[in-house]
Protein backbone atom coordinates (compact mmCIF):
# COMPACT_ATOMS: atom_id res chain seq x y z
CA UNK A 1 0.00 0.00 0.00
CA UNK A 2 2.98 2.10 -0.29
CA UNK A 3 1.99 4.35 -2.95
CA UNK A 4 -0.84 5.47 -1.58
CA UNK A 5 0.37 6.43 1.69
CA UNK A 6 0.93 9.94 0.70
CA UNK A 7 -2.85 9.92 -0.64
CA UNK A 8 -4.36 8.61 2.91
CA UNK A 9 -1.74 11.19 4.75
CA UNK A 10 -3.75 14.36 2.30
CA UNK A 11 -6.92 13.12 2.87
CA UNK A 12 -5.71 13.41 6.90
CA UNK A 13 -5.25 16.65 6.59
CA UNK A 14 -8.17 18.08 5.23
CA UNK A 15 -9.72 17.51 8.43
CA UNK A 16 -12.88 16.79 10.84
CA UNK A 17 -15.69 14.22 9.71
CA UNK A 18 -12.80 11.85 7.92
CA UNK A 19 -11.86 9.52 10.98
CA UNK A 20 -13.08 6.77 9.01
CA UNK A 21 -10.14 7.27 6.66
CA UNK A 22 -7.82 6.53 9.68
CA UNK A 23 -9.53 3.91 10.77
CA UNK A 24 -9.53 2.11 6.81
CA UNK A 25 -6.35 3.03 6.36
CA UNK A 26 -5.17 1.52 9.95
CA UNK A 27 -7.96 -1.28 8.87
CA UNK A 28 -6.15 -1.95 5.34
CA UNK A 29 -2.60 -1.31 6.01
CA UNK A 30 -2.51 -4.15 8.62
CA UNK A 31 -4.78 -6.42 7.22
CA UNK A 32 -3.77 -9.04 4.55
CA UNK A 33 -3.97 -8.05 1.15
CA UNK A 34 -7.88 -7.87 0.37
CA UNK A 35 -8.95 -9.84 -2.89
CA UNK A 36 -10.00 -8.45 -6.07
CA UNK A 37 -7.40 -5.89 -5.33
CA UNK A 38 -5.75 -4.50 -8.82
CA UNK A 39 -2.51 -3.30 -8.90
CA UNK A 40 -2.10 0.19 -9.69
CA UNK A 41 -1.54 1.70 -13.39
CA UNK A 42 2.04 1.73 -14.04
CA UNK A 43 1.89 4.31 -17.19
CA UNK A 44 -0.49 7.24 -17.01
CA UNK A 45 -3.60 7.36 -17.16
CA UNK A 46 -5.89 8.99 -19.75
CA UNK A 47 -8.99 10.33 -18.27
CA UNK A 48 -10.27 12.23 -21.11
CA UNK A 49 -13.28 9.72 -22.11
CA UNK A 50 -13.98 11.47 -25.20
CA UNK A 51 -16.69 10.40 -27.50
CA UNK A 52 -14.49 8.05 -30.06
CA UNK A 53 -13.22 5.91 -26.96
CA UNK A 54 -15.40 3.52 -25.97
CA UNK A 55 -15.56 3.68 -22.09
CA UNK A 56 -13.87 0.17 -20.31
CA UNK A 57 -15.53 -1.99 -17.87
CA UNK A 58 -14.08 -0.28 -14.74
CA UNK A 59 -14.77 2.88 -12.89
CA UNK A 60 -13.09 5.75 -13.13
CA UNK A 61 -10.93 5.24 -9.79
CA UNK A 62 -9.20 2.18 -11.05
CA UNK A 63 -8.51 4.82 -14.38
CA UNK A 64 -6.72 6.50 -12.06
CA UNK A 65 -4.46 4.56 -10.59
CA UNK A 66 -6.27 3.57 -7.34
CA UNK A 67 -6.57 -0.04 -6.28
CA UNK A 68 -9.68 -0.98 -4.56
CA UNK A 69 -13.30 -1.03 -4.87
CA UNK A 70 -15.52 1.31 -3.79
CA UNK A 71 -17.26 -1.08 -1.25
CA UNK A 72 -13.90 -1.79 0.51
CA UNK A 73 -13.92 1.78 1.91
CA UNK A 74 -17.97 2.78 2.04
CA UNK A 75 -19.00 -0.57 3.84
CA UNK A 76 -17.39 1.18 7.34
CA UNK A 77 -18.55 4.97 6.41
CA UNK A 78 -22.52 6.16 7.42
CA UNK A 79 -24.17 7.29 4.74
CA UNK A 80 -24.80 10.72 4.14
CA UNK A 81 -28.02 11.48 1.75
CA UNK A 82 -27.05 15.49 1.31
CA UNK A 83 -25.69 17.25 -1.65
CA UNK A 84 -22.02 18.26 -0.76
CA UNK A 85 -19.08 18.65 -2.19
CA UNK A 86 -16.30 15.78 -2.86
CA UNK A 87 -13.18 15.27 -1.80
CA UNK A 88 -10.10 12.77 -1.97
CA UNK A 89 -10.33 10.27 -5.03
CA UNK A 90 -14.03 11.35 -5.67
CA UNK A 91 -12.77 14.87 -6.79
CA UNK A 92 -12.25 12.34 -9.70
CA UNK A 93 -15.95 11.88 -9.61
CA UNK A 94 -17.19 14.96 -10.29
CA UNK A 95 -21.27 14.80 -10.94
CA UNK A 96 -22.38 16.34 -13.75
CA UNK A 97 -25.65 14.93 -14.82
CA UNK A 98 -27.87 17.71 -14.98
CA UNK A 99 -30.92 17.45 -11.92
CA UNK A 100 -29.10 14.65 -10.34
CA UNK A 101 -26.95 15.58 -7.33
CA UNK A 102 -27.16 13.11 -5.14
CA UNK A 103 -25.33 9.18 -5.36
CA UNK A 104 -28.53 7.84 -4.15
CA UNK A 105 -30.55 8.80 -7.43
CA UNK A 106 -28.95 6.12 -8.78
CA UNK A 107 -27.53 4.33 -6.23
CA UNK A 108 -28.48 1.90 -4.01
CA UNK A 109 -27.71 3.40 0.11
CA UNK A 110 -27.68 -0.35 1.40
CA UNK A 111 -26.84 -2.94 -1.63
CA UNK A 112 -23.45 -1.23 -2.67
CA UNK A 113 -23.50 -3.62 -5.72
CA UNK A 114 -26.25 -2.34 -7.15
CA UNK A 115 -28.52 0.52 -8.56
CA UNK A 116 -31.87 1.25 -7.42
CA UNK A 117 -35.44 2.45 -9.75
CA UNK A 118 -37.26 5.27 -7.96
CA UNK A 119 -39.69 2.96 -7.19
CA UNK A 120 -37.07 1.47 -4.97
CA UNK A 121 -36.31 -1.93 -6.97
CA UNK A 122 -32.95 -3.02 -6.62
CA UNK A 123 -31.49 -3.71 -10.07
CA UNK A 124 -27.76 -4.99 -11.26
CA UNK A 125 -25.39 -3.01 -12.74
CA UNK A 126 -25.33 -4.52 -15.82
CA UNK A 127 -28.87 -3.89 -15.97
CA UNK A 128 -28.26 0.14 -15.56
CA UNK A 129 -30.09 0.69 -19.52
CA UNK A 130 -33.93 0.21 -17.51
CA UNK A 131 -32.67 3.01 -14.80
CA UNK A 132 -31.56 5.41 -17.84
CA UNK A 133 -34.98 4.86 -19.37
CA UNK A 134 -36.93 6.11 -16.48
CA UNK A 135 -36.07 9.85 -17.53
CA UNK A 136 -34.86 9.50 -20.67
CA UNK A 137 -38.08 7.91 -22.38
CA UNK A 138 -38.15 9.53 -25.61
CA UNK A 139 -33.85 8.33 -26.26
CA UNK A 140 -34.44 4.80 -25.17
CA UNK A 141 -37.31 4.56 -27.20
CA UNK A 142 -34.89 6.00 -30.32
CA UNK A 143 -32.22 3.58 -28.76
CA UNK A 144 -34.00 0.72 -28.85
CA UNK A 145 -34.83 1.53 -32.58
CA UNK A 146 -31.18 1.90 -33.81
CA UNK A 147 -31.53 5.57 -33.92
CA UNK A 148 -29.84 6.81 -30.89
CA UNK A 149 -26.05 5.05 -30.24
CA UNK A 150 -23.27 3.71 -32.17
CA UNK A 151 -24.03 0.60 -34.23
CA UNK A 152 -21.51 -1.87 -35.98
CA UNK A 153 -22.45 -4.64 -37.60
CA UNK A 154 -24.96 -5.98 -39.95
CA UNK A 155 -28.06 -3.82 -41.22
CA UNK A 156 -29.81 -7.19 -42.56
CA UNK A 157 -30.30 -9.13 -39.34
CA UNK A 158 -30.78 -12.09 -41.03
CA UNK A 159 -27.38 -12.38 -42.43
CA UNK A 160 -25.28 -10.86 -39.30
CA UNK A 161 -25.55 -9.61 -35.64
CA UNK A 162 -25.28 -5.90 -34.71
CA UNK A 163 -23.37 -4.37 -31.70
CA UNK A 164 -24.90 -3.42 -28.65
CA UNK A 165 -24.20 -0.50 -27.50
CA UNK A 166 -25.18 0.52 -24.22
CA UNK A 167 -25.74 3.98 -22.54
CA UNK A 168 -22.69 3.68 -20.45
CA UNK A 169 -20.75 2.64 -23.40
CA UNK A 170 -20.39 6.23 -24.72
CA UNK A 171 -21.81 8.23 -21.88
CA UNK A 172 -20.08 8.27 -18.28
CA UNK A 173 -22.86 8.01 -16.50
CA UNK A 174 -21.22 10.43 -13.88
CA UNK A 175 -20.93 13.01 -16.41
CA UNK A 176 -22.63 12.28 -19.51
CA UNK A 177 -22.01 15.11 -22.08
CA UNK A 178 -19.45 14.39 -24.52
CA UNK A 179 -16.79 16.19 -24.46
CA UNK A 180 -15.15 18.25 -27.40
CA UNK A 181 -12.59 16.59 -29.51
CA UNK A 182 -9.81 17.62 -31.84
CA UNK A 183 -10.78 16.88 -35.64
CA UNK A 184 -9.15 15.19 -38.06
CA UNK A 185 -7.35 17.76 -40.85
CA UNK A 186 -9.45 19.54 -43.38
CA UNK A 187 -9.42 18.14 -46.84
CA UNK A 188 -6.49 18.72 -49.35
CA UNK A 189 -3.90 18.99 -46.08
CA UNK A 190 -0.94 17.70 -47.17
CA UNK A 191 -0.40 14.71 -44.74
CA UNK A 192 3.63 14.61 -44.49
CA UNK A 193 5.52 11.13 -45.68
CA UNK A 194 3.24 9.02 -44.87
CA UNK A 195 2.42 8.77 -48.99
CA UNK A 196 4.90 8.80 -51.81
CA UNK A 197 4.75 11.64 -54.08
CA UNK A 198 3.10 11.42 -57.45
CA UNK A 199 5.28 9.46 -59.87
CA UNK A 200 5.62 11.56 -63.55
CA UNK A 201 3.13 10.41 -65.86
CA UNK A 202 4.99 8.62 -68.32
CA UNK A 203 2.77 8.88 -71.31
CA UNK A 204 2.05 12.29 -73.46
CA UNK A 205 -1.67 11.71 -72.88
CA UNK A 206 -0.70 11.68 -68.81
CA UNK A 207 1.43 14.37 -69.19
CA UNK A 208 -1.23 16.61 -71.07
CA UNK A 209 -3.85 15.37 -68.52
CA UNK A 210 -1.48 16.19 -65.52
CA UNK A 211 -2.86 18.27 -62.82
CA UNK A 212 -0.76 19.93 -60.11
CA UNK A 213 -2.27 20.83 -56.96
CA UNK A 214 -2.37 23.99 -55.66
CA UNK A 215 0.50 24.05 -52.76
CA UNK A 216 -0.68 24.16 -49.80
CA UNK A 217 -1.29 27.47 -47.22
CA UNK A 218 2.40 28.20 -46.17
CA UNK A 219 1.02 29.09 -42.57
CA UNK A 220 -0.11 25.41 -42.48
CA UNK A 221 2.91 23.18 -41.41
CA UNK A 222 2.13 19.53 -42.84
CA UNK A 223 -0.09 17.56 -40.44
CA UNK A 224 0.26 13.63 -40.09
CA UNK A 225 -2.81 11.85 -39.36
CA UNK A 226 -1.50 9.60 -36.49
CA UNK A 227 -0.45 12.61 -34.57
CA UNK A 228 -4.19 13.90 -34.71
CA UNK A 229 -5.81 11.79 -32.50
CA UNK A 230 -6.08 12.84 -28.72
CA UNK B 1 -11.69 0.40 -114.62
CA UNK B 2 -9.31 -2.40 -116.18
CA UNK B 3 -8.87 -0.12 -118.78
CA UNK B 4 -7.65 2.75 -116.73
CA UNK B 5 -5.09 0.89 -114.87
CA UNK B 6 -3.43 -0.40 -117.61
CA UNK B 7 -2.80 2.99 -118.85
CA UNK B 8 -0.93 3.97 -115.62
CA UNK B 9 3.05 3.71 -117.03
CA UNK B 10 5.79 2.68 -115.00
CA UNK B 11 7.19 5.88 -114.34
CA UNK B 12 3.59 7.49 -113.25
CA UNK B 13 2.87 4.58 -111.17
CA UNK B 14 6.73 4.89 -109.21
CA UNK B 15 5.81 8.82 -108.72
CA UNK B 16 2.72 8.13 -107.11
CA UNK B 17 4.15 4.99 -104.97
CA UNK B 18 6.75 7.22 -103.57
CA UNK B 19 4.58 10.01 -102.78
CA UNK B 20 2.25 7.70 -100.91
CA UNK B 21 5.27 6.12 -99.24
CA UNK B 22 6.07 9.51 -98.04
CA UNK B 23 2.93 9.96 -96.84
CA UNK B 24 2.37 7.10 -94.69
CA UNK B 25 6.03 8.01 -93.19
CA UNK B 26 5.01 11.25 -92.79
CA UNK B 27 2.16 9.98 -90.63
CA UNK B 28 3.92 7.26 -88.91
CA UNK B 29 6.27 9.90 -87.70
CA UNK B 30 3.47 12.34 -86.78
CA UNK B 31 1.83 9.22 -84.18
CA UNK B 32 5.26 8.81 -83.07
CA UNK B 33 4.63 9.85 -79.38
CA UNK B 34 1.30 7.97 -79.47
CA UNK B 35 3.32 4.71 -79.43
CA UNK B 36 4.43 5.87 -75.75
CA UNK B 37 0.61 5.86 -75.01
CA UNK B 38 -0.27 3.04 -76.22
CA UNK B 39 2.58 1.08 -74.16
CA UNK B 40 0.37 2.10 -71.15
CA UNK B 41 -3.20 0.94 -72.26
CA UNK B 42 -4.06 -2.58 -72.09
CA UNK B 43 -5.90 -3.97 -75.00
CA UNK B 44 -8.12 -6.15 -73.20
CA UNK B 45 -9.32 -2.92 -71.11
CA UNK B 46 -9.46 -0.98 -74.09
CA UNK B 47 -12.04 -3.30 -75.65
CA UNK B 48 -13.99 -3.94 -72.65
CA UNK B 49 -17.39 -4.05 -73.24
CA UNK B 50 -20.07 -1.37 -71.38
CA UNK B 51 -20.93 -3.39 -67.88
CA UNK B 52 -24.54 -4.34 -68.57
CA UNK B 53 -23.13 -6.46 -71.69
CA UNK B 54 -20.17 -7.62 -70.24
CA UNK B 55 -21.55 -11.70 -70.20
CA UNK B 56 -21.02 -13.65 -67.22
CA UNK B 57 -17.41 -15.77 -68.44
CA UNK B 58 -15.97 -12.03 -69.76
CA UNK B 59 -16.78 -10.54 -66.37
CA UNK B 60 -14.46 -13.52 -64.75
CA UNK B 61 -11.68 -12.44 -66.93
CA UNK B 62 -12.34 -9.06 -66.92
CA UNK B 63 -12.28 -9.18 -62.73
CA UNK B 64 -9.17 -11.82 -62.66
CA UNK B 65 -7.17 -8.92 -64.96
CA UNK B 66 -8.39 -6.07 -62.76
CA UNK B 67 -6.90 -8.07 -59.78
CA UNK B 68 -3.66 -8.20 -61.42
CA UNK B 69 -3.60 -4.79 -62.31
CA UNK B 70 -3.93 -3.84 -58.78
CA UNK B 71 -0.83 -7.13 -57.56
CA UNK B 72 1.04 -5.17 -60.73
CA UNK B 73 0.61 -1.52 -59.13
CA UNK B 74 0.07 -1.91 -55.94
CA UNK B 75 1.72 -4.96 -54.80
CA UNK B 76 -1.19 -6.20 -52.96
CA UNK B 77 -3.90 -9.21 -53.23
CA UNK B 78 -7.01 -7.56 -53.67
CA UNK B 79 -10.08 -8.88 -54.57
CA UNK B 80 -12.43 -7.91 -56.58
CA UNK B 81 -16.22 -8.44 -57.28
CA UNK B 82 -18.85 -8.26 -58.83
CA UNK B 83 -21.94 -7.79 -56.42
CA UNK B 84 -25.38 -7.87 -57.95
CA UNK B 85 -28.06 -5.81 -55.91
CA UNK B 86 -30.51 -7.51 -53.27
CA UNK B 87 -34.04 -7.82 -54.26
CA UNK B 88 -36.29 -5.95 -52.69
CA UNK B 89 -34.01 -3.71 -51.03
CA UNK B 90 -33.77 0.02 -51.30
CA UNK B 91 -31.16 1.58 -49.09
CA UNK B 92 -31.39 5.57 -47.83
CA UNK B 93 -29.47 7.07 -45.35
CA UNK B 94 -30.26 9.76 -42.25
CA UNK B 95 -28.28 11.68 -40.70
CA UNK B 96 -29.09 13.65 -37.19
CA UNK B 97 -27.80 16.97 -37.51
CA UNK B 98 -28.18 17.66 -33.67
CA UNK B 99 -25.50 14.90 -32.65
CA UNK B 100 -22.52 15.08 -35.49
CA UNK B 101 -19.75 16.92 -34.09
CA UNK B 102 -17.80 17.26 -37.50
CA UNK B 103 -14.80 15.29 -35.97
CA UNK B 104 -14.71 14.22 -39.99
CA UNK B 105 -13.97 10.71 -38.46
CA UNK B 106 -16.47 9.76 -41.41
CA UNK B 107 -14.36 10.89 -44.56
CA UNK B 108 -11.16 9.48 -43.42
CA UNK B 109 -12.89 6.03 -42.36
CA UNK B 110 -14.24 6.07 -45.87
CA UNK B 111 -11.33 6.96 -47.78
CA UNK B 112 -9.38 4.60 -46.18
CA UNK B 113 -12.39 1.60 -46.61
CA UNK B 114 -13.18 3.20 -50.49
CA UNK B 115 -9.17 3.32 -51.68
CA UNK B 116 -9.82 6.92 -52.36
CA UNK B 117 -6.56 8.60 -53.72
CA UNK B 118 -4.77 10.01 -50.40
CA UNK B 119 -3.26 13.14 -52.79
CA UNK B 120 -4.78 15.43 -53.23
CA UNK B 121 -7.35 14.77 -50.30
CA UNK B 122 -10.87 14.15 -51.95
CA UNK B 123 -12.54 12.91 -50.09
CA UNK B 124 -16.35 11.42 -50.06
CA UNK B 125 -17.90 13.15 -47.48
CA UNK B 126 -17.76 16.85 -47.09
CA UNK B 127 -18.26 17.83 -43.62
CA UNK B 128 -20.05 21.85 -43.88
CA UNK B 129 -19.50 23.68 -40.59
CA UNK B 130 -22.52 25.61 -40.44
CA UNK B 131 -23.64 28.59 -38.26
CA UNK B 132 -26.86 27.98 -35.97
CA UNK B 133 -30.40 29.14 -36.71
CA UNK B 134 -30.56 27.87 -40.33
CA UNK B 135 -29.31 25.73 -43.12
CA UNK B 136 -26.96 28.68 -45.32
CA UNK B 137 -25.00 26.39 -47.83
CA UNK B 138 -23.32 29.93 -48.77
CA UNK B 139 -21.89 30.81 -45.32
CA UNK B 140 -20.63 27.24 -45.26
CA UNK B 141 -17.04 26.12 -43.99
CA UNK B 142 -15.59 22.80 -45.18
CA UNK B 143 -11.53 24.21 -44.41
CA UNK B 144 -12.56 24.88 -40.63
CA UNK B 145 -9.82 23.12 -38.07
CA UNK B 146 -10.43 24.97 -34.70
CA UNK B 147 -8.79 22.84 -31.74
CA UNK B 148 -11.88 21.40 -30.85
CA UNK B 149 -15.12 20.27 -32.03
CA UNK B 150 -18.13 20.91 -31.80
CA UNK B 151 -18.06 24.64 -31.63
CA UNK B 152 -20.90 26.42 -29.41
CA UNK B 153 -22.27 28.72 -32.64
CA UNK B 154 -22.06 25.69 -35.06
CA UNK B 155 -23.40 22.56 -36.17
CA UNK B 156 -21.82 20.50 -38.82
CA UNK B 157 -23.46 18.84 -41.82
CA UNK B 158 -21.72 15.75 -43.76
CA UNK B 159 -22.19 16.08 -47.19
CA UNK B 160 -21.86 12.92 -49.54
CA UNK B 161 -23.99 11.54 -52.62
CA UNK B 162 -27.45 11.83 -52.28
CA UNK B 163 -28.42 8.15 -54.60
CA UNK B 164 -30.44 10.54 -56.14
CA UNK B 165 -34.03 8.67 -57.40
CA UNK B 166 -34.29 11.76 -60.34
CA UNK B 167 -30.25 12.02 -60.13
CA UNK B 168 -28.88 14.64 -62.70
CA UNK B 169 -25.56 13.49 -62.80
CA UNK B 170 -27.19 9.73 -64.76
CA UNK B 171 -29.37 12.27 -67.03
CA UNK B 172 -25.40 14.09 -67.46
CA UNK B 173 -23.14 11.03 -68.78
CA UNK B 174 -23.07 10.84 -72.56
CA UNK B 175 -22.01 7.77 -72.72
CA UNK B 176 -24.02 5.70 -70.23
CA UNK B 177 -21.15 5.24 -67.56
CA UNK B 178 -23.13 6.20 -64.65
CA UNK B 179 -26.32 5.04 -63.88
CA UNK B 180 -28.80 3.90 -60.63
CA UNK B 181 -28.99 0.41 -59.72
CA UNK B 182 -32.25 -1.31 -58.94
CA UNK B 183 -31.57 -1.07 -54.87
CA UNK B 184 -31.18 2.74 -55.36
CA UNK B 185 -27.46 3.21 -55.58
CA UNK B 186 -25.89 5.21 -58.20
CA UNK B 187 -22.85 3.83 -59.57
CA UNK B 188 -19.58 4.17 -61.80
CA UNK B 189 -18.36 1.73 -64.68
CA UNK B 190 -15.18 3.27 -63.93
CA UNK B 191 -13.65 1.42 -67.35
CA UNK B 192 -16.26 2.84 -69.19
CA UNK B 193 -16.39 6.31 -67.98
CA UNK B 194 -14.64 9.00 -70.65
CA UNK B 195 -13.57 11.47 -67.97
CA UNK B 196 -15.68 14.47 -69.21
CA UNK B 197 -16.86 15.61 -65.61
CA UNK B 198 -20.39 16.49 -66.80
CA UNK B 199 -21.62 14.56 -64.13
CA UNK B 200 -19.26 16.40 -61.36
CA UNK B 201 -20.77 19.69 -62.88
CA UNK B 202 -24.35 18.19 -62.84
CA UNK B 203 -24.38 17.33 -59.25
CA UNK B 204 -26.00 19.52 -56.62
CA UNK B 205 -24.05 18.18 -54.07
CA UNK B 206 -20.61 18.43 -54.88
CA UNK B 207 -20.71 14.56 -54.45
CA UNK B 208 -18.33 13.63 -57.53
CA UNK B 209 -14.50 13.20 -57.47
CA UNK B 210 -11.89 13.24 -60.50
CA UNK B 211 -8.97 11.57 -60.48
CA UNK B 212 -6.72 14.03 -61.90
CA UNK B 213 -3.80 11.99 -61.57
CA UNK B 214 -2.79 8.53 -61.19
CA UNK B 215 -4.22 7.48 -57.53
CA UNK B 216 -1.90 7.14 -54.90
CA UNK B 217 -2.59 5.03 -52.01
CA UNK B 218 -0.23 3.71 -49.59
CA UNK B 219 -0.11 -0.43 -50.12
CA UNK B 220 -0.58 -0.89 -46.74
CA UNK B 221 -3.32 0.88 -46.31
CA UNK B 222 -5.25 -0.05 -49.53
CA UNK B 223 -8.43 -2.20 -48.41
CA UNK B 224 -8.61 -5.82 -50.48
CA UNK B 225 -12.40 -6.37 -50.08
CA UNK B 226 -13.54 -4.87 -53.20
CA UNK B 227 -16.51 -4.95 -55.63
CA UNK B 228 -16.64 -3.99 -59.39
CA UNK B 229 -18.79 -1.16 -59.40
CA UNK B 230 -17.28 0.61 -55.60
CA UNK B 231 -13.82 0.47 -54.06
CA UNK B 232 -11.82 -1.57 -56.35
CA UNK B 233 -8.53 0.77 -57.38
CA UNK B 234 -9.51 3.20 -60.03
CA UNK B 235 -7.28 4.50 -62.71
CA UNK B 236 -6.16 7.95 -63.66
CA UNK B 237 -9.04 10.45 -65.36
CA UNK B 238 -12.33 8.69 -64.06
CA UNK B 239 -15.06 9.64 -62.29
CA UNK B 240 -16.03 8.44 -58.94
CA UNK B 241 -18.41 8.87 -55.94
CA UNK B 242 -19.74 7.53 -52.91
CA UNK B 243 -21.45 4.04 -52.78
CA UNK B 244 -22.86 3.55 -49.89
CA UNK B 245 -20.01 0.81 -49.51
CA UNK B 246 -22.19 -1.20 -51.41
CA UNK B 247 -19.46 -4.07 -51.46
CA UNK B 248 -20.49 -3.90 -47.52
CA UNK B 249 -24.28 -2.92 -47.88
CA UNK B 250 -25.09 -5.74 -50.34
CA UNK B 251 -23.66 -8.05 -48.16
CA UNK B 252 -25.80 -6.72 -45.17
CA UNK B 253 -23.05 -5.08 -43.43
CA UNK B 254 -23.33 -1.06 -42.81
CA UNK B 255 -21.39 1.50 -44.46
CA UNK B 256 -18.09 2.75 -43.06
CA UNK B 257 -18.79 6.20 -42.36
CA UNK B 258 -21.80 4.82 -40.04
CA UNK B 259 -19.34 2.04 -38.21
CA UNK B 260 -16.96 4.46 -37.52
CA UNK B 261 -19.23 7.39 -36.27
CA UNK B 262 -18.29 8.38 -32.41
CA UNK B 263 -22.12 9.59 -31.74
CA UNK B 264 -23.95 7.73 -33.75
CA UNK B 265 -25.29 10.27 -35.89
CA UNK B 266 -25.83 7.93 -39.05
CA UNK B 267 -28.95 5.57 -39.78
CA UNK B 268 -28.68 3.32 -42.60
CA UNK B 269 -31.19 0.56 -43.76
CA UNK B 270 -33.56 -0.64 -46.43
CA UNK B 271 -36.58 1.18 -47.01
CA UNK B 272 -38.97 -1.86 -47.97
CA UNK B 273 -38.53 -3.37 -44.88
CA UNK B 274 -40.88 -1.51 -42.59
CA UNK B 275 -39.16 -2.93 -39.68
CA UNK B 276 -36.06 -1.63 -40.37
CA UNK B 277 -33.86 1.70 -38.60
CA UNK B 278 -34.43 4.34 -41.55
CA UNK B 279 -37.94 3.42 -41.94
CA UNK B 280 -38.13 4.49 -38.09
CA UNK B 281 -36.48 7.71 -38.40
CA UNK B 282 -38.62 9.25 -41.73
CA UNK B 283 -41.65 7.93 -39.71
CA UNK B 284 -40.82 9.03 -35.96
CA UNK B 285 -38.65 12.57 -37.02
CA UNK B 286 -39.14 15.46 -38.89
CA UNK B 287 -36.51 14.50 -41.49
CA UNK B 288 -35.43 17.24 -44.56
CA UNK B 289 -33.72 16.69 -47.74
CA UNK B 290 -30.86 18.97 -49.17
CA UNK B 291 -31.85 21.53 -52.26
CA UNK B 292 -35.47 19.56 -52.28
CA UNK B 293 -36.15 22.59 -54.62
CA UNK B 294 -34.02 21.42 -57.48
CA UNK B 295 -35.86 18.17 -58.11
CA UNK B 296 -33.61 15.34 -57.60
CA UNK B 297 -35.39 13.20 -55.15
CA UNK B 298 -32.43 12.39 -52.66
CA UNK B 299 -32.29 9.25 -50.60
CA UNK B 300 -30.59 10.87 -48.05
CA UNK B 301 -32.13 12.57 -44.77
CA UNK B 302 -31.33 14.73 -42.47
CA UNK B 303 -33.16 15.84 -38.96
CA UNK B 304 -32.09 17.46 -35.44
CA UNK B 305 -32.98 15.31 -32.57
CA UNK B 306 -30.67 15.55 -29.37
Amino acid sequence: MSSHDGLFNGALAVGAGLAGYLVLALVMSSAAEPKNVRAPAEEPVNLDFGPNERRQDEVLLHKAGFAYECIECHAWQTRNPAPRRFIGEHLLMNLEHGAVNTCFTCHHPTEYSSLTLPSGEIIPYNDHVRLCAGCHGPIYKDWRNGAHGRREGYWDRSAGPVSRTDCIICHDPHQPAFKPIAPLPPPGVARGEAFAPPEEPSTVLGQVLKYVPPPPPPDRAPVRLEETEP
Amino acid sequence: MSNDLVQIGRRSFLKRASVAVAGVTGVMASLSPLKEVVGDIDIEAWLQQHYHELSPEQMKDVLARLEADAKRTYGVDVKVQDIKPRPDTKFAYALNLGVCVGCRKCAYACEKENNVSRSPGMQYIRVLEMDKGGVNLETANHQYDPETVPKPDKYYMPVQCHQCDNPSCVKACPVNATWKEPDGIVVVDYNWCIGCRYCEAACPYWARRFNFEKPILPKEEINTNTAYLSNRPRPQGVMEKCTFCLHRTREGRYPACLEVCPTGARVFGNLYDPKSEIRYVLENKRVFVLKEEVGTVPNFFYFFEA
